[in-house]
């Protein structure tokens, strides 16, 4: 376990080097594109001597490693610097994002985990829905996330009149009470959780299933009807709380893919959580914002796969001591 | 077998069909060849888009864009992941322990997100695509390979032909390369079709090649055109890259896992 959480923390010092690294290997700079981007930002061209004022205000003509050093001591005061296309501290801007991009995720992970394992109980009693959904899920595991928005943006989301488009609330939603507003956030995440869930289902329900059947072969299920327990009893207490350990670390372990596809799902319904920020940041080449964006979501990914690593531990010695 | 050819036999149709869009077909892909969002016809099979670029054409130019773009992937993933693999299971020791963590590091990475940040930084051309995604496909491969190289290294026959002096090369021609190859050549597989799908993501958020016709891009398009939603043209525009792409990529996938278990015999 050790040895893990070692592995995971370099992981992290590697990936918090890489990202602060890249950008500066780069050609260009943000002032280099924004006196470029004409029309769109600034029309006015930069003089070379306000490009390096800007630089040395922004402190991106200092040497390398003083400049990691900066970094990291700003990032550990909860600074991730100041974005510069939308002129505000980054990590202001990821607070407003994140809530947003977590709600979809989790939600979506969440649905999948129940819907997948319910899936996966069913099919255990019927062999007949057993081979549709385990076709079905197969396919469906290939659709790529994005291809998923689309879908059900054009064959759903436009035949229905009351399903939003895009955004997360009403744009200048005026609301009667806080369930108003509930409502308004429910019906405009719909879309999004369902092309999340659409796509994250099958992991669930190829990981239950895997669980379900490995624990139907143990010894203890046969003794336990050997005893005449009742079957729901069975059910319940023997085989669907030995087999929840795996379902639940696939929750976690899904985290990482589920990010990746929240991004590019909210793009397709302009959503407007990390996604969405990110592409933007990546438009303006703003520096500071991508490395926020990518290292938080970098943390949420480690943290999440720590937590599957823990409770695979647990599960593990909670089998090695009733052997 | 009849599982393995027939997703194989649906692949090739599907090929030269598009190869006939793209060496036969009278329109052109990249010029607009009839006005603007035009309903499929004789001419234009599947319509036209915004710019009157014939859709069919530009369907069957993607096609061999996102395969070639795939394969690419595929065979620098199968070359660096057989390599490291073969080299850490057989060699153990400090080699070994540098290359799971490398393995490790490169699985723990959130994908799409570090493939935004390189993308958005060494720029849009599509040998930069295939590395990026061959960086981020080959871990999965090598962690596989490692742990059969592992249990065959145990084994007698490489112990006694490694005691009469055999090398690396000549153990893995003769010895590994049995077990090895076909675990290698299902996991590239796969890897072509996931290629296919990133590159199309990557596409989608405008992170491609913005000169070559690939299926994310005419997504993203067509996406972006203000209120196509509420018209019927997304049906000829939209409807056959999606199509396309779920299509091959499906076909890959099904190959692959025929493949898997005709060659390992799997359940």
């Amino acid at each position: 376990m050790k040895k893990k959480i070692l592995l995971l923390l370099c992981s992290f010092a590697v990936i918090y080097l890489v990202n602060f690294t890249i950008p500066r290997l780069m050609p260009g700079d943000p002032f280099d594109y924004q006196s470029a981007a004409a029309g769109e930002e600034s029309s006015t061209e930069m003089t070379e001597e306000l490009k390096e004022y800007l630089r040395s205000y922004y402190g991106l003509d200092k040497p390398f490693f003083s400049q990691l050093w900066e970094n990291i001591k700003n990032n550990l005061r909860g600074d991730l610097g100041y974005s510069i296309h939308y002129k505000r501290a980054v990590s202001e801007l990821l607070m407003e994002r994140l809530p947003w991009t977590a709600f979809i995720m989790l939600g979506a992970l969440l649905l999948s985990l129940v819907l997948g394992t319910a899936l996966a109980l069913l099919g255990l009693r019927r062999k007949k829905a057993d081979g549709c959904l385990y076709a079905l899920f197969s396919l469906l595991g290939e659709l790529p996330h994005f291809l998923a928005g689309i879908l059900l943006l054009f064959l759903v989301a436009a035949r229905v009149d009351w399903i939003p488009l895009s955004g997360a609330v009403t744009a200048f939603g005026i609301y009667y009470s806080e369930w108003d507003w509930v409502k308004d956030v429910l019906l405009h995440a719909l879309m999004p959780l369902a092309a999340l869930t659409l796509v994250t289902v099958p992991s669930f329900y190829f990981t239950a299933r895997a669980s379900f059947l490995s624990i139907l072969e143990k010894p203890y299920i046969l003794s336990a009807r050997a005893k005449g327990l009742g079957e729901g009893r069975i059910r319940f207490h023997y085989i669907f709380r030995n087999a929840l350990p795996p379902i639940v670390a696939r929750f976690f372990l899904s985290v990482g893919s589920a990010i990746g596809g929240t991004m590019l799902i909210e793009n397709v319904f302009a959503y407007p959580g990390m996604g969405t920020v990110m592409r933007e940041a990546v438009k303006y080449r703003d520096y500071p914002l991508i490395q926020g964006v990518f290292l938080l979501s970098t943390v949420l990914v480690l943290l999440s796969l720590l937590a599957a690593d823990l409770i695979n531990a647990a599960n593990d010695r909670r089998r090695g001591a009733s052997l | 077998m009849r599982r393995l050819l027939i997703p194989a036999a649906l692949f090739l149709l599907l090929a030269l069909l598009f190869a006939y869009g793209l060496l036969f077909y009278p329109q052109d892909s990249q010029l607009p060849s009839g006005d603007s969002l035009e309903a499929p016809s004789r001419v234009h099979w599947l319509g036209t888009d915004n710019l009157g670029i014939d859709i069919f054409a530009q369907v069957s130019s993607g096609f061999f864009h996102s395969l070639s773009i795939g394969l690419a992937a595929a065979v620098i993933a199968f070359m660096l992941g057989g390599a490291l693999g073969v080299a850490a299971g057989y060699a153990g020791g400090r080699t070994d322990a540098v290359v799971e963590f490398l393995i490790n590091l490169f699985l723990s990475v959130p994908q799409l997100p570090i493939m935004i940040v390189i993308g958005a930084f060494f720029g849009q051309s599509s040998l930069n695509i295939i590395c990026i995604i061959a960086a981020f496909s080959w871990a999965p491969i090598a962690k596989q390979v490692r742990a059969r190289t592992m249990s065959l290294r145990k084994t007698r026959y490489l112990i006694l032909a490694r005691s009469y002096g055999g090398g690396l090369w000549y153990l893995f021609r003769t010895h590994m390369s049995r077990d090895i190859m076909p675990l290698l050549l299902i996991s590239s597989l796969a890897v072509t079709g996931r290629a296919i799908v990133q590159e199309s993501s990557l596409a989608f958020l405008g992170l491609s090649d913005p000169l070559a016709k690939s299926w994310g891009l005419m997504i993203a398009r067509c996406t972006g055109f203000k209120g196509i939603y509420f018209t019927e043209f997304w049906i000829w525009w939209l409807l056959p890259p999606v199509l396309a792409l779920v299509l091959s990529v499906l076909l890959l996938r099904l190959f692959s896992r025929a493949l898997e278990n005709y060659w390992l015999g799997k359940e």
